[in-house]
């Protein structure tokens, strides 16, 4: 199952990458008020969570591999990988309350 | 699962004592480039973060970003990301069945090399041409 779920998302990430590679390195500096702008939209911030979720869990299942190789103690391999998840989720969940702030605040509330 | 193995299976191949082999530095780099993206990636939500906080905050994070210690890391990043890329195609390929070969392996390597460092110097020109 980890084996199969990390060659899915492996595969996916090669245009996701790619795709969000260009904007990330170009939107690098800009101010504020354009990056609000762009990002307010729903469907720019909402590919932006799914590229940057995927590659979390990316990210989350590779440290898992890591883990199972290097940590030898059965104790610490458990510890280490409820450590891991949690930080994953947690990263995922505060990067999903941000979007949503950027596009409700930006689309629907007026200050 | 978790539990069930004893703790006398075989262990990895330590790194310090293994001799270095081209293709088992590939390897392991492609390991080290994985976790330390993992930290650029941790960057990119922060910035998300940050302009979610509000401008205030979205502002210094930016002076933090321009920090040129931290430049040099997205700098590295880029790399990272090119030769992960390359490197994880390849796994993805050998997944697949092909090119396991030790002569195949071996030339497969000096093209994620090439490759990731073509596209590293390709990027960095066009993100500076954007300049």
């Amino acid at each position: 199952m980890h084996w199969f779920v990390q060659r899915v998302i492996s595969a996916a990430m090669i245009p996701l990458s790619l795709v969000f590679l260009v904007p990330f390195s170009y939107h690098y500096n800009f101010e504020y008020e354009s990056l609000i702008d762009l990002y307010r939209s729903p469907i720019w911030s909402g590919s932006a969570f799914v590229v940057l979720s995927a590659t979390m869990i990316h990210f989350r299942l590779g440290i898992q591999e890591v883990i199972e190789d290097y940590v030898h103690s059965s104790k610490m391999k458990s510890i280490s990988l409820i450590v891991n998840d949690i930080i994953s989720g947690g990263v995922i969940l505060c990067l999903f309350i941000s979007v949503a702030k950027i596009v409700y605040e930006n689309n629907w509330v007026v200050a | 699962m978790i539990g069930e193995e004893n703790d006398n299976r075989p262990l990895s191949p330590h790194l310090t004592i293994y001799r270095p082999q081209f293709t088992s530095v590939m390897s392991i780099l492609h390991r080290i480039t994985g976790v330390c993206l993992g930290v650029s990636v941790l960057l990119i939500i922060c910035w998300f973060g940050a302009l979610a906080l509000g401008e205030v905050y979205f502002n210094t994070f930016n002076i933090l970003m321009n920090n040129g210690f931290i430049k040099l890391i997205l700098l590295l990043s880029l790399w990272a990301f090119w030769y992960h890329f390359f490197a994880g195609l390849r796994h993805l390929i050998w997944d697949l069945g092909y090119a396991l070969e030790f002569q195949h392996v071996k030339f497969s390597a000096v093209i994620v090399v090439f490759l990731s460092t073509i596209c590293f110097l390709g990027t960095v020109f066009v993100v500076v041409g954007i300049k």
